[in-house]
């Protein structure tokens, strides 16, 4: 069977398509039919339409998912402590950070007017001193409120554990020197014995409360000086300097040390002044 | 008076009295349970002794080491650097006599020349002891110690072990 195109002027066309004339029973059908869709379109609409603008209110949202990011957020806390902290660690840390930051900052401003305020004799000695160390009023404002103080030496013999010398400066402290000078050697002892097996590191600090003993080792003795308050930089090399001084010096004393804590005498000099350092 | 220090052990099995010495003639700043928390206490003894050019006055830091095995390992390096031991043991148990040697035999090899002293304790206990003074004499001769027969309870020869170590410190 063959096809006849049609020609250009037989082709339908809007004017002389036949019009669509509604049948109202087809009309009627589709009504049965698709009520109950429209309607439900219609319903989802609105709720549509209400749950964006709740979404475009700050306010809305923040109320409709607060409580369960709550539950969420408890329960998350409960079940996965150490990773909830490690999560929240860079946040909260840099906020602490911060807020420290800025209270020092706020304190250094505070004793800064303090200190420009007073005409004292100490206080015109301290903006010199400043002034020829390079220090700013508030840095040395804030060493004044970060107070540091060496409240006992104790030079001791390495391989006996024998106190060589002590000084203190501390009115309440113990007067038996050489027991607690024993005793500090045994802790070294034990913790390097214990906790560092093959290796060549050494205890270099007890912290209790807010003092603590700086150890400071060479090859003949070592150097534990108790401090009160924030150490201030480079002390911990000055009592590094001293102690290997006081090695050296004394070298043929200690490596057969017979027990003559006299023979050592002469290192108070540079022991007290490391007790006068802060 | 010239005046000495020297680091001083006592050695010994567990219980056979050596905190008690320690304890009754020795000045304590610190309490017993040291020895069972880092395996020692340090404690001070001094002693005037006689000597050619003088009376010396001599203090001896005492080591008391825990005589347990659990601490075995830590002990060496306690021993270190310690000029005199005085060795402990119990006449009411004969295989702490026996153990002195080892003490003795660890001591040594870690400090040469060290002076030792043997003391015999629980001497008061007559009617419980086990060991035969000449059993003891025996062991502190191959040791080249002197002994004592000591009573920690009753104070009885722990002066003169003090003393008898405190000499031989001096000498050396």
């Amino acid at each position: 069977m063959t096809h006849t195109p049609w020609t250009d002027d037989q082709a339908p066309t809007e004017e002389n398509a036949s019009p669509a004339v509604p049948d109202p029973s087809v009309e009627a059908l589709r009504d049965i039919l698709f009520h109950q869709y429209r309607e439900r379109i219609a319903e989802l609409e609105a709720e549509l339409e209400a749950l964006e603008r709740r979404l475009s209110d700050p306010d809305r949202l923040a109320a409709i998912i607060a409580p369960s990011l709550g539950d969420a957020i408890r329960r998350n806390i409960r079940d996965a402590r150490d990773e909830m902290i490690e999560a929240l660690y860079p946040i909260i840390g840099q906020t602490v950070v911060r807020a420290v930051s800025e209270a020092v900052r706020d304190l250094a401003r505070t004793l800064d007017a303090r200190m420009r305020q007073s005409l004292d004799f100490k206080s015109r000695f301290r903006r010199l001193w400043g002034r020829m160390s390079g220090l700013s009023q508030a840095e040395m404002a804030l060493r004044d409120a970060l107070p540091f103080s060496v409240l006992q030496i104790f030079l001791i013999h390495r391989e006996t554990g024998l106190l060589l010398h002590h000084i203190s400066l501390d009115p309440h402290a113990q007067p038996d020197s050489d027991i607690i000078g024993g005793m500090l050697t045994a802790i070294r002892d034990f913790v390097n014995d214990a906790f560092n097996r093959g290796q060549e590191s050494q205890l270099d600090e007890i912290q209790y409360g807010d003092r603590s003993i700086l150890i400071e080792t060479a090859q003949y003795v070592y150097l534990a000086v108790v401090v009160q308050g924030v150490e201030p930089s480079g002390f911990r090399a000055e009592m590094r300097r001293r102690v290997i001084d006081i090695n050296h010096t004394y070298e043929s004393v200690l490596r057969q040390y017979r027990g003559d804590a006299t023979l050592l005498s002469s290192a108070d000099g540079m022991l007290r002044e490391l007790a006068v350092y802060a | 008076m010239p005046a000495l220090s020297k680091k001083v052990c006592l050695l010994g099995d567990f219980a056979v009295g050596k905190t008690s010495l320690v304890r009754r003639f020795v000045y304590n700043l610190f309490e017993d349970r040291y020895i069972s928390t880092i395996g020692v206490k340090v404690s001070r003894k001094t002693v005037t002794i006689p000597d050619a050019a003088g009376p010396v006055e001599l203090t001896m830091m005492l080591w008391d080491l825990a005589g347990s095995e659990e601490f075995n390992q830590i002990q060496a390096s306690y021993l270190r650097g310690a000029a005199g031991a005085i060795l402990v043991c119990d006449l009411t148990r004969p295989e702490t006599v026996t153990s002195l040697t080892t003490y003795a035999g660890n001591l040594t090899s870690i400090n040469e020349n060290v002076s030792l002293v043997v003391a015999a304790n629980k001497n008061d206990l007559v009617n419980q002891l086990r060991v035969a003074p000449d059993e003891v004499a025996a062991v502190a001769a191959s040791l080249g110690a002197p002994f004592y027969l000591t009573s920690a309870k009753t104070g009885d020869e722990v002066e003169a072990v003090f003393r008898h170590l405190g000499r031989l410190l001096v000498k050396s």
